[in-house]
């Protein structure tokens, strides 16, 4: 099947796309040429060879600290050392009186007592 | 075809890839050469493989397709850190010229192609330009039929209107 089918602007547009195509293909250049052009950023041996190196490095580092890691292990917290995360809305304003022991008035202020000698009943 | 060497098919078609490459790199001819080498290799070392699905050539129109995307991509990242260091403008005068010279109705062409949305441009260059079917060049661009058709009929309305006001765009 032809693209215009008897469209007269389509069989225009064909022929000028034809024409396209040959000003194109004229100018293309050698398909040796085209292999063989240096490969635009490409890395070559040594870029490839850093690579390796910088990655090799890397995990060289994460197997030293691994092993330093299991070595010395972080001391495992006791049950005593538990704090409950909520423990600081127990701290509530004049919460410190409720830890004391009250302290009684100086033993030099007068203290009423029942002490007192009364007579006697015969 | 030959699956095992590759090398004489992309030989045959090479001027039809350079000129599929350039309509995929906005006409730069320097880009459209890298594009067409990376594809190349791609095929020549077998990381793009051709399974005999399609015909040689949609297979390899699709391969440049695709790696022209990818040096977009890389480009428009490389753009995005030249900016931010103020190399911008110096690397966008060294791309993106056309070299075209031809007549006075080719130009027109390229104009009018470069308005048209890049899937329209495809779809009618395939088509038109390098006689592909619709079935092919909706397998090309990895679209379905039916959405090429629209593009396809799309882009020869627009074509009409753009070619048909030549004064207009003067």
């Amino acid at each position: 099947m032809k693209p215009h089918d008897g469209d007269p602007h389509e069989q225009a547009l064909t022929e000028l796309f034809a024409a396209r195509e040959r000003r194109d293909e004229a100018a293309s250049p050698g398909f040796a040429r085209v292999l063989r052009r240096p490969v635009h950023g490409a890395r070559g041996a040594g870029g490839r060879r850093w690579t390796l190196a910088a990655v090799g490095a890397l995990l060289l580092a994460l197997a030293v600290f691994g092993i330093v890691s299991m070595r010395h292990p972080a001391p495992a917290p006791t049950l005593a050392d538990w704090k409950a995360p909520t423990d600081f809305l127990l701290d509530v304003p004049g919460g410190d009186l409720l830890d004391s022991t009250p302290a009684f008035p100086s033993r030099n202020l007068p203290i009423p007592t029942d002490s007192v000698s009364r007579p006697r009943r015969l | 075809m030959s699956q095992q060497d590759p090398s004489p098919d992309l030989e045959r078609l090479h001027p039809a890839s350079f000129s599929w490459a350039l309509s995929c790199c906005r006409r730069d001819r320097e880009e459209a050469e890298e594009v067409l080498q990376a594809s190349y290799l791609k095929v020549l070392e077998g990381r793009a493989r051709f399974d005999g699905r399609s015909s040689f050539k949609t297979f390899l129109f699709g391969v440049i397709r695709r790696t022209a995307a990818e040096q977009r991509r890389r480009r428009a990242l490389q753009g995005v850190w030249l900016a931010r260091f103020g190399l911008g403008a110096e690397a966008a005068a060294d791309s993106g010229a056309s070299h075209d010279e031809g007549d006075d109705r080719l130009r027109r062409l390229d104009a009018a192609l470069a308005v048209l949305p890049r899937r329209q441009r495809e779809v009618i260059e395939l088509r038109l330009q390098h006689g592909m079917t619709i079935e092919g060049a909706a397998e090309t661009l990895a679209i379905s039929t039916g959405s090429a058709r629209v593009h396809y009929a799309r882009a020869k309305e627009r074509l009409r209107r753009l070619l048909g006001e030549p004064e207009e765009r003067a």
